[in-house]
């Protein structure tokens, strides 16, 4: 591929399998950003008369759906490239925020020690002990089904590992002679936190996001598997899957293609936070 | 000379809360101290004998569990609230580990002007000269400014922290086992140099080591610590002549000899 | 002149490195006779701990064509197998840290119990009798109950009196000890280095003792190597060259070390070396010392390959350009 040739150019100790996988996500990103203007079909118009159509190559393709169509006669190209844009969006959005809460979190707890931290890291336990899924149903149950409120569940899910991380490197960090050194310049928490403990703080982050935001993809596949995430008729990866189910052994395709690109993009998301980590922590 | 630092009956006890077994540990015990400007002490004792503790308890930087610490005869808790920057700025730390006590992450030069970006003081070309300088004082040349801290030798590193310690004009410098991570060979260099700037600009010097001769190399008063409290405070001269505490001649006992040659024509 | 016990010729190790490989070890030369304590004096760089694994086989082989023997017998060549060999007959090794050195998770008992089993290859109640007297013999009150006890129970000094018995355990003839006493209190220090000297005149140990501090060398040591830049420089009987380095980077190291003159109670001014030790990745040409070096001549000390050793008398040798010209 000669946009992974491209990036070995600039960095030529990237392993392939890593210029492999940082392509293939960048393009699925590209995919999910361009969707409404890339997809050739709107993906919920339902064409009656196209139900069920195998992808190209297949006995009954149609020439006009290369991926073929679900039992609505709905275009999985089109479908798939929206759900993906749902799907990460939703997850990136997710993530994002509970990566913003749980640092923020972590790095109070950390740096204001005593009650506050104690308190603090009450509630990320409780957090834990919570069955999640009651927790889901709960908010579902409260505010109603929105693509928001799917967003907040999803956050949620994940801000207490960033919460753990972001206060175990700042109990660290804090220690650390170049801190008291700059305490006793005169430096108030502030500075100790923006210009000492936040940089610091950073490479661990971005590990801990890109190793997260598989499990929340998946999660957020899972709640509109389940049918309580984003409500039809938006298409979703998950959601996808889910409609297909009935016709696994009749139409399996319209399984495949959305499990084919969630596994895509949680393998070469997996991938590259793995190898972060590595880079971050050579001894881990 | 003006009493610059006194400690007044200061105690510090670690680990006396609800986890710690037995009752924690008191690295120091009502320790009575008063340091002029300008003077030049040392504190020799072996690792657990509190003379760290008792360094970062003159600076505030740790609070003490019992008595207290007078900055210029007011209680430094008061002077620090009342003029937190100025009492920051007049007492200054040199560390042990000179690669731990350098943010890996920023070059020299952001590392000398910290204090100066903390306070906001001059410039930003002012600044810059003004680390210019303070690497010239330690004999670093201007190419080490835009070098990070991994690419210097240990001697490099210390003196960076010494000239980031210098960057405030402090009144005082607490040096915590300043040469103890160096080279043999480097020693002498850094030790030389803080005594040639503390003569140059007239700083206290508070010095912490193990290392007895080290600490006579700079210092003209001479406190010997054991299990948290001074057993012997005396100049210099009459300390290394007439040690009257047990401990202390202890601790002149382990100094190895010097080398023959080195006696007959030094 | 009795045969050595270890023998070390040209020993060179090389470390591969994200900057490219770099030389830890230039070429090294020392014996080590039966009984004898050699002391390997260096700074940080100079190659002195890197010797002593190498000698000890930690490293792998060396290649290079080094020869390391161990009473006239090769200890290590590029056929051994390491992983099956581990453990070099007559030689054992103390380290600086004991904290680490000795598993956390585990008894003091229970860990030197497991060399004396596989080295004496005794168990139950033999095993136990050897451990205990193995703490005794190091000088450790009350030895059942240290052998009882986890590494973190004991203080540094008797943690480092439990790693030299584990040491002892394989019933050595060659003891390699790198900065033995370097983590601990010099009153604990002076004690330690006794235990060591007593070791020596009761077993007849002789001993590789790694150090940076002339005040150990002067204590406890026969025969001092003094290494730079991954090169030994100067070789000689303790006294004599304490008393006359031939060396310019021994005299400068000596003179470096600050003193004290008890007598007039004074502290004798130390003479600033200039300089830092070599960077291994970046060895200047010629003698390793010539920047930093008062006495170097241009166009000798600063071109072509570092000295070689010059003879000096009885034991003495010293790698100098200008005791060569």
């Amino acid at each position: 591929m000669s946009a992974t040739s491209a990036l070995r150019r600039v960095a030529p100790r990237l392993p392939w399998p890593i210029a492999l996988a940082l392509t293939m996500a960048a393009l699925l990103l590209i995919a999910a950003l361009a969707a409404p203007w890339i997809a050739p079909f709107d993906p919920d118009r339902t064409q009656l008369l196209r139900r069920l159509r195998p992808p190209a190559g297949f006995e009954g393709a149609h020439p006009a759906h290369w991926f073929g169509t679900d039992q609505l006669g709905r275009d999985l190209v089109s479908r798939a490239l929206h759900g993906l844009r749902t799907s990460l969006g939703i997850a990136l959005i997710g993530s994002v925020i509970g990566c913003l809460i749980g640092t923020g979190i972590g790095l109070l707890a950390g740096y204001l020690r005593g009650r506050v931290e104690t308190a603090l890291m009450v509630i990320v336990d409780a957090q834990i002990a919570l069955p999640y899924l009651l927790l889901v149903l709960l908010g579902l149950a409260v505010f109603g089904t929105s693509t928001w409120v799917v967003i907040a569940l999803v956050s949620l899910a994940g801000w207490e590992n960033y919460a753990r991380l972001a206060r175990g490197q700042v109990l660290s960090l804090r220690e650390r002679p170049f801190v008291e050194a700059s305490l006793a310049l005169g430096a108030g928490p502030g500075w100790v936190l923006r210009q000492h403990i936040m940089p610091h703080l950073a490479a661990p982050l971005v590990v801990q996001f890109t190793l997260g935001l598989p499990a929340v993809l998946l999660l957020e596949s899972s709640l509109s598997f389940l049918g309580i995430g984003v409500q039809p008729p938006a298409a979703t990866l998950g959601r996808m899957i889910g409609e297909g189910r009935h016709q696994m052994l009749t139409a399996p395709w319209v399984v495949v293609v959305p499990t084919l690109v969630i596994l895509a993009l949680t393998l070469c998301v997996q991938a590259i936070g793995d190898w972060l980590r590595d880079r971050a922590d050579p001894r881990a | 000379m003006t009493p610059l630092l006194q400690a007044v009956g200061l105690t510090r006890r670690f680990g006396a809360g609800l986890l710690a077994r037995r009752g924690g540990v008191t690295a120091v015990a009502d320790v009575n101290l008063t340091l002029m400007e300008g003077e030049a002490v040392g504190i020799v004792g072996e690792s657990g004998s509190g003379k760290s503790t008792l360094g970062r308890l003159l600076l505030g930087l740790i609070p003490p569990s019992a008595g207290e610490v007078r900055y210029r005869g007011r209680p430094l808790g008061a002077a620090l609230a009342a003029d937190r920057r100025g009492v920051r700025r007049a007492l200054q730390i040199v560390q042990q580990d000179p690669t731990a006590a350098l943010d890996p992450r920023w070059d020299v030069a952001r590392l000398v002007r910290e204090g100066l970006d903390i306070h906001g003081l001059g410039t930003p070309s002012e600044r810059a000269a003004r680390v210019a300088g303070l690497l010239a004082d330690v004999g670093l040349d201007a190419g080490f400014a835009a070098r990070r801290a991994h690419e210097l030798s240990g001697g490099q590193k210390q003196r960076v922290a010494i000239a980031r310690a210098l960057a405030l004009a402090p009144e005082f410098l607490f040096a915590d086992e300043p040469v103890s991570a160096l080279d043999v060979s480097v020693r002498a260099q850094v030790l030389g140099l803080l005594n040639r700037l503390r003569a140059a600009r007239g700083i206290g010097l508070l010095m912490v080591s193990h290392d007895i001769a080290a600490v006579a190399a700079c210092c003209e008063r001479i406190l010997v610590m054991q299990r948290g409290r001074i057993v012997e405070d005396a100049p210099r001269a009459t300390l290394l002549r007439t040690p009257l505490h047990p401990h202390t001649r202890a601790l002149l006992a382990a100094v190895p000899p010097p080398p023959v040659a080195l006696l007959a024509t030094g | 002149m009795t045969p050595p016990l270890l023998s070390v010729r040209g020993l060179g190790v090389t470390f591969a490195t994200p900057f490219g490989p770099v030389r830890g070890l230039d070429g090294a030369d020392f014996d080590v006779a039966p009984g004898e304590i050699l002391a390997l004096v260096g700074e940080s760089g100079s190659g002195k701990s890197v010797a002593s694994l190498a000698v000890m086989g930690v490293l792998g082989p060396g290649g290079d064509g080094a020869r390391v023997q161990v009473e006239g017998s090769a200890i290590w060549d590029a056929k051994v197998d390491l992983l099956r060999a581990p453990h070099r007959p007559g030689l054992a090794m103390v380290f600086q840290e004991p904290m680490t050195a000795l598993n956390p998770v585990l008894r003091i008992g229970r860990t030197i119990g497991e060399a004396v089993a596989r080295h004496d290859g005794v168990r139950g109640e033999a095993v136990t009798a050897r451990v205990t007297t193995l703490l005794a013999e190091m000088g450790l009150p009350d030895p059942a109950r240290v052998a009882r006890a986890y590494p973190h129970e004991l203080s540094g000094g008797m943690r480092q009196r439990a790693l030299i018995a584990l040491a002892m355990a394989c019933r050595p003839r060659l003891l390699i000890a790198d900065e033995p006493t370097t983590a601990l209190d010099s009153t604990v220090q002076a004690r330690v280095l006794g235990l060591l000297a007593g070791l020596r005149r009761s077993h007849g140990l002789a001993m590789l003792l790694v150090t940076h501090d002339f005040g150990v060398v002067a204590q406890i040591a026969d025969r001092v190597a003094v290494m730079y830049g991954g090169r030994v420089v100067e070789t000689g009987p303790v006294a004599a060259l304490l008393a006359h380095p031939a060396h310019p980077y021994t005299r400068a190291l000596l003179a470096a070390v600050p003193r004290l003159d008890l007598a007039r109670g004074e502290a004798l001014p130390a003479e600033e070396m200039p300089g830092t030790p070599p960077d291994p990745r970046h060895p200047p040409p010629g003698c390793r010392f010539h920047p930093r070096c008062a006495v170097a001549r241009p166009g000798l000390c600063d071109s072509g390959p570092p000295p070689a050793p010059q003879a000096l008398g009885p034991g003495r040798a010293a790698a100098c350009h200008l005791l060569a010209a």
